[in-house]
C-alpha cells in the first residue's frame, strides 16, 4: 500500500509517519511437491492510529484498505485532527466527535471503497479488499468509536491489545494467536 | 485444595503443548528461512513513534502511527 505514489506523497505532506512491529507475523508455508511452495502471511493485522503531538490518540483504523480509501479516510481524519486541535475543550470535541456528534461524515459508510475500484479496475483481488474495507468502516470502527468515546485521553500503547482484540479478533498475548487449537487437534484416538 | 491441584496441573500442561521444542527438521527449516528486506513503500517513515511526535511539534502535522504484525521493512510482513 505504501508503494502507491499518490498515497505516499499525500502521507508525506500531511502526516508525521512511523511504523511499530507488535510481535512477529506468521509465516505459512504450504509445500503441494513437485517443488512448488506457497509463502505468505496472514493479511489485514494492521492498525493506524492518528495522533496528536503528544501522543494521544485521535482515532484509529483497524484492518487492511486499498490505498484509495486508505487516504480518503485520512483526509477526514485529518479535518478531526484539526478540528480536535482548535477546540476549546479538546475532549469534549473528541468524545463529540467518537459518539457522531458532530458535522464530521458519519462512519459506516459502504462507499468507502468505491474509488478504489474505479481507480484500479475490477478485479478478484480488488473485491476482497472492498469486502475489507466495507467490514473495517461499518462493524470494525464503530468499536474503534465506542472504545475511544470512553476515554479522556489514551496512547496507542495503552490500548493495542484491546484494539487487536476487539477489532481484529487476535490475542496478541497468545503465542498462537488463537490458533493453538486447530494447529494441535488430532482425531479422537490418534 | 483440589482446585489448586487442578490449576497446577492445567498450567502444567498447557506449559508443556506451548513450549514443546520443534523436531530438528522443523527447527532447520524455521532457521534456513530468511526474510528478506525491502524498501518500505515511498513513505519518509520515522524511526519510531517518540520520533514523530518531536517531529509533529514542531511541523503541527499529526502523527500516523502504523502498528503490524512483522516488519514493514521485510519481504514477508
Amino acid at each position: 500500500m505504501f508503494s502507491d505514489k499518490k498515497l505516499a506523497k499525500y502521507i508525506n505532506a500531511n502526516f508525521e509517519p512511523c511504523w511499530e512491529p507488535l510481535r512477529p507475523v506468521p509465516i505459512l508455508t504450504v509445500d503441494f511437491g513437485d517443488g512448488r511452495v506457497l509463502k505468505r502471511t496472514l493479511h489485514g493485522n494492521i492498525a493506524s492510529y492518528i495522533c496528536e503531538a503528544n501522543g494521544q490518540v485521535i482515532d484509529i483504523l483497524p484492518g487492511i484498505y486499498g490505498p484509495r480509501s486508505y487516504e480518503k479516510c485520512l483526509q477526514g481524519l485529518l479535518s478531526v485532527a484539526s478540528f480536535v486541535h482548535t477546540a476549546k475543550d479538546r475532549d469534549a470535541a473528541l468524545r463529540a466527535y467518537h459518539m457522531g456528534k458532530t458535522p464530521f461524515p458519519g462512519y459506516g459508510s459502504t462507499t468507502i471503497a468505491e474509488p478504489e475500484i474505479v481507480a484500479l479496475g475490477g478485479s478478484k483481488f480488488l473485491n476482497d479488499i472492498r469486502a475489507d474495507v466495507i467490514n473495517n468502516e461499518t462493524i470494525k470502527r464503530p468499536v474503534i468509536h465506542n472504545m475511544l468515546a470512553q476515554r479522556h485521553s489514551t496512547i496507542p500503547a495503552d490500548i493495542t491489545n484491546e484494539v487487536y482484540k476487539r477489532t481484529l479478533g487476535l490475542d496478541l498475548t497468545d503465542p498462537y494467536l488463537g490458533l493453538g487449537d486447530a494447529l494441535s487437534c488430532t482425531f479422537p484416538g490418534e | 485444595m483440589k482446585l489448586f491441584v487442578r490449576l497446577l496441573f492445567l498450567f502444567a500442561f498447557s506449559f508443556t503443548v506451548i513450549s514443546t521444542p520443534p523436531t530438528s527438521a522443523q527447527a532447520e527449516s524455521v532457521c534456513s528461512f530468511k526474510n528478506r528486506t525491502v524498501k518500505p513503500g515511498l513513505v519518509h517513515w520515522h524511526k519510531n513513534f517518540d520520533d514523530a511526535c518531536a517531529a509533529s511539534k514542531s511541523s503541527g502535522k499529526p502523527v500516523i502511527l502504523f502498528q503490524m504484525l512483522g516488519h514493514l521493512d521485510q519481504e514477508f510482513c
